[in-house]
């Protein structure tokens, strides 16, 4: 008690109940608890661009079988995927912003809408997986590229036999180089989607806590945390769409 | 328990929101960000499939990787925030992005220094035109079979 008397003594005449003791005021301990959770992104940063490097060497090195193996994901999945991860980032936005004004109804409904595209984004991502599985195209003993494949979206193509002749002189091992592309595809697409998943849960538990009424206009940081960790989610997607699918189309 | 709950309600009246980190961003300006957002990725779709490659190889990758950041710094300056926020978290966002440029730099200025690296067919003798025909030698075998 006396560490909170003093404490009004020193800055306000009453005490924020939402202001731990431990800080001068609410500025610095909100600062507080956004630098925590910035140096928390940048650790993130590093995690996925070790693998990002990596994604970037081999395709140094393999740039042959790295454009062929991008050219059988599907483009179309991935700019509806890019657009549903866009739009929960911004009802994302809009939820912090509801509960910085104060409104329970819309930031419960945002909150949801935020839920539902990133479920959306984990179905549609099941669906591409289920494709690859299908076709052959998980890395390990069953993975198979094959060139001569005719209903691979290479071979339509109409100078497809000059291409192809000039492809396996550059790189006579295309086929299986191609398989490092699948397997940067999974780690990135794969941790990415663990991040979405997470993010799922952390949503989940500030509409549990939302319904609750925890939050208002004075105490609302645990929503714009949670919001600060979903856009990174969709920044990296930023990066992750024009590096796996959108690599030598032209 | 009634001096208390009299102090909070006290207290309330007292804290204005100068106290607050928080800058409270319009709807309007979050409207704006999304809208532009959709329109980059529209761009970043469109010039994927147009050909640079003539002015210089890497054309294309760059391209795509500087309107990616160009959207992530969007996301980064308004829907979190960073342009309201302290000097502190921008110096440690800063910091990040700065010893990621360092591992991929220090890393590629080896990768693309090493010709025999660079070379897809790493590590085995130069092929002769039937093998490079034959895509199914087994690896490391490629000496031996024909």
């Amino acid at each position: 008690m006396s560490t909170h008397a003093s404490a009004d003594v020193h800055h306000h005449e009453g005490h924020d109940p939402y202001l731990a003791h431990h800080f001068e005021d609410r500025a610095q301990q909100d600062e507080a608890h956004s630098l925590g959770l910035w140096v928390f992104l940048s650790t993130e940063i590093m995690f996925f661009g070790g693998l990002f490097l990596a994604f970037t060497v081999y395709h140094v090195l393999f740039p042959e079988a790295f454009g062929l193996a991008s050219s059988r994901l599907s483009v179309s999945w991935g700019v509806i995927n890019t657009i549903v991860l866009l739009v929960s980032s911004f009802t994302m936005a809009m939820g912090v912003h509801s509960a910085q004004v104060g409104s329970r109804k819309l930031l419960l409904t945002f909150l949801s809408i935020t839920l539902l595209c990133a479920g959306a984004f984990m179905v549609i991502k099941g669906i591409e997986w289920t494709e690859k599985y299908h076709h052959h195209l998980i890395p390990g003993a069953s993975f198979h590229f094959d060139l001569n494949d005719p209903t691979a979206p290479e071979t339509q193509l109409a100078n497809w036999g000059e291409r192809r002749e000039a492809i396996l002189i550059a790189d006579p091992h295309v086929e299986r180089h191609a398989q490092m592309f699948y397997v940067m595809y999974f780690c990135l697409t794969g941790l990415h989607g663990i991040h979405v998943l997470i993010g799922m849960g952390l949503i989940t538990w500030m509409i549990l806590r939302a319904k609750r009424n925890e939050f208002n206009t004075r105490w609302n940081t645990p929503i714009e945390l949670t919001g600060l960790y979903w856009h990174l989610v969709d920044v990296i997607w930023i990066y992750l769409f024009p590096l796996i699918y959108l690599i030598h189309r032209h | 328990m009634s001096d208390q709950a009299s102090s909070m309600r006290h207290t309330e009246d007292k804290i204005d929101s100068t106290h607050f980190a928080h800058h409270i961003i319009s709807p309007k300006v979050y409207l704006t960000v999304i809208v532009v957002l959709m329109v980059l990725t529209a761009l970043t779709v469109w010039v994927a499939y147009q050909d640079y490659s003539h002015a210089w190889s890497l054309a294309n990758l760059a391209i795509a990787l500087g309107l990616a950041t160009v959207k992530a710094t969007i996301v980064c300056l308004w829907f979190m925030h960073v342009r309201y926020s302290g000097r502190l978290i921008q110096i440690v966002i800063a910091a990040s992005l700065l010893f990621f440029m360092l591992m991929l730099f220090g890393t590629l200025m080896d990768v693309w220094t090493r010709h025999n690296v660079t070379s897809a067919d790493y590590g085995s003798p130069e092929p002769t035109y039937e093998q490079r025909r034959d895509v199914h030698l087994p690896i490391g075998d490629d000496k031996h079979s024909h």
